[in-house]
């Protein structure tokens, strides 16, 4: 394939483009749409499993004890706290050392709670761990019979609601993205349908001069996935700038969310919204042509 | 260099375009297709492009049965055969050096060939002083010779020629046929099928003439009329 054949794709593709502008412009916008709504749907079902993890992680049980109660022995509670079943670690924590990872947690704001460590309102507390994640409601429980606490916390629920939040979201994602997808997918055939159809009689001449099959294909299948692409990063770009400026924002005003931030993972992620642009592109084109193009 | 055997086509709907028709053709002839509409001459040119596949029957073309080509081989088989047709088939949004070109162009040739053979195809029918004016701008005549131009600029083994005078008055007609007749001068074969007895009776060349679908006469030196 010469440089000269090369060129004779491209111009021929582009002159297209032009030449049916308001298809190929609804082209575009319906793949920027869908690759729109596949990039907030992605990132927000990344970072809900993201969530998910990280409280799974933190899987702990807080039994606080009961303020202003001296007499417990708090040596005696931790060998009785470690000799129930599933209970991976116990640690005291007191009430101090409870105000310093409140105030790690807001970070910037801790200056809300100046003046507040005179009079500590926090009770002295336990944290247990578990070996296993399932094991969190069982020894919660038993622990919340405990004489010596006043109330026993843990994840009541919340990472199971988060996971069932997620698969709703993948349902709900899936749908939707398919649907748009769906609809691009069309509008990329007609395009290139309409694409065809204008350039039946310089096809028909091409085939009687001895043009391969790829020497006819090629300029549409380009056309298609110029279209794909333009439309996909577009959107990769607008869902990138969006999420950056909102990471940048949270760390400021809300430290303590939890935000996926790998930057590996997520050049991947939008690298990917823009190839299924293309991908979408080129099926459009080879649909089209399988479909209008009888060899 | 051109053989037909029994050759029959049966179009759907059981209509039988060519009906057991056999014959040859040497390197370097001159040969008339003659017959009214509905003769078969064009199902006769299409079977010889590999537009069209027989029904029955084998055709060989240098030594190649190109019933039996392959998909892939038609593109290269269709580059060395000209194709000259009534109405011209110009692209009309590119230029009679363009038009000619392209035919290069589908061959993967680099641009200075492509330069170089084209101009010098458009000067062989006398249309280089014209080299950048678009069919619109080009009589009939001018348009045929610049189609002319493109089919031969591949160098081909055979040049096929459907009505060529079909949209032109008397004297171009002649004019065209006179220019068809000098490249077989230099050396291509080349098959003209028309139904206009002017070009036909001037040349007195072979004539096969055909009549339903079958050859009712082959003769040396024919005129249009038996």
């Amino acid at each position: 394939m010469s440089l000269n054949t090369v060129s004779y794709y491209f111009k021929e593709a582009f002159k297209s483009i032009f030449r049916n502008s308001f298809l190929s412009l609804a082209s575009v916008v319906v793949v920027f749409i869908t690759i729109f709504i596949l990039g907030v749907a992605v990132l927000l079902i990344i970072n809900a499993s993201y969530l998910a993890d990280t409280l799974q992680n933190q899987l702990e049980i807080y039994a606080y004890l009961k303020t202003g109660d001296v007499s417990i022995d708090t040596r005696a509670l931790e060998d009785k706290i470690k000799a129930l079943e599933g209970v991976a670690s116990v640690k005291f924590i007191p009430k101090e050392e409870g105000l310093r990872k409140i105030k790690e947690k807001l970070g910037d704001r801790a200056d809300i709670l100046a003046g507040i460590e005179e009079r500590n309102p926090l009770p002295d507390a336990y944290l247990i761990k578990t070996k296993r994640p399932e094991d969190v409601p069982m020894v919660g429980k038993k622990l919340a019979t405990f004489p010596e606490f006043e109330t026993v916390k843990y994840g009541q629920g919340v990472v199971e609601k988060l996971l069932q939040v997620t698969t709703m979201l993948k349902i709900f994602g899936v749908g939707i993205i398919s649907l748009f997808g769906f609809g691009a997918v069309l509008l990329i055939m007609t395009t290139i349908r309409l694409a065809i159809f204008s350039r039946r009689k310089e096809i028909e001449i091409a085939r009687i001069l001895g043009a391969t099959n790829w020497f006819v294909r090629m300029p549409f299948i380009i056309e298609g996935t110029f279209l794909g692409l333009t439309g996909s990063l577009l959107a990769a770009v607008l869902v990138a700038v969006g999420y950056y400026s909102l990471l940048l924002k949270v760390s400021k005003a809300l430290p303590f969310l939890v935000l996926f931030r790998d930057q590996q993972w997520l050049t991947l992620t939008f690298a990917a919204l823009v190839g299924t642009g293309g991908i979408l592109g080129v099926l459009g084109s080879i649909l089209s042509l399988n479909k209008y193009l009888k060899f | 260099m051109l053989q037909l055997f029994n050759v029959t086509k049966i179009y759907p709907g059981s209509i039988k375009a060519l009906s057991d028709v056999s014959f040859k053709v040497n390197k370097g002839e001159f040969v008339f297709l003659v017959g009214n509409s509905g003769a078969g001459k064009s199902t006769l040119l299409k079977l010889i492009t590999r537009e069209e596949l027989p029904t029955h029957g084998q055709i060989l073309v240098n030594g190649k049965n190109i019933v039996r080509l392959r998909g892939r081989e038609i593109p290269l088989y269709r580059r060395r055969i000209g194709m000259v047709f009534q109405d011209f088939r110009l692209l009309p949004n590119k230029t009679a050096f363009e038009n000619v070109a392209f035919a290069l162009e589908i061959c993967g040739l680099s641009g200075k060939q492509i330069k170089e053979r084209s101009l010098y195809a458009l000067e062989r029918v006398g249309m280089a002083k014209k080299a950048d004016r678009f069919p619109a701008e080009l009589s009939g005549g001018e348009a045929q010779r610049v189609a002319i131009a493109r089919a031969i600029v591949n160098n081909p083994i055979l040049l096929l020629a459907d009505e060529p005078t079909g949209n032109l008055d008397p004297e171009n007609s002649l004019a065209i046929i006179n220019l068809l007749k000098e490249i077989n001068y230099s050396g291509t074969t080349v098959i003209v099928a028309t139904h206009d007895a002017l070009i036909v009776d001037a040349l007195r060349q072979r004539v096969i003439a055909l009549k339903d679908g079958k050859i009712v006469r082959d003769e040396e030196s024919g005129a249009y009329a038996g």
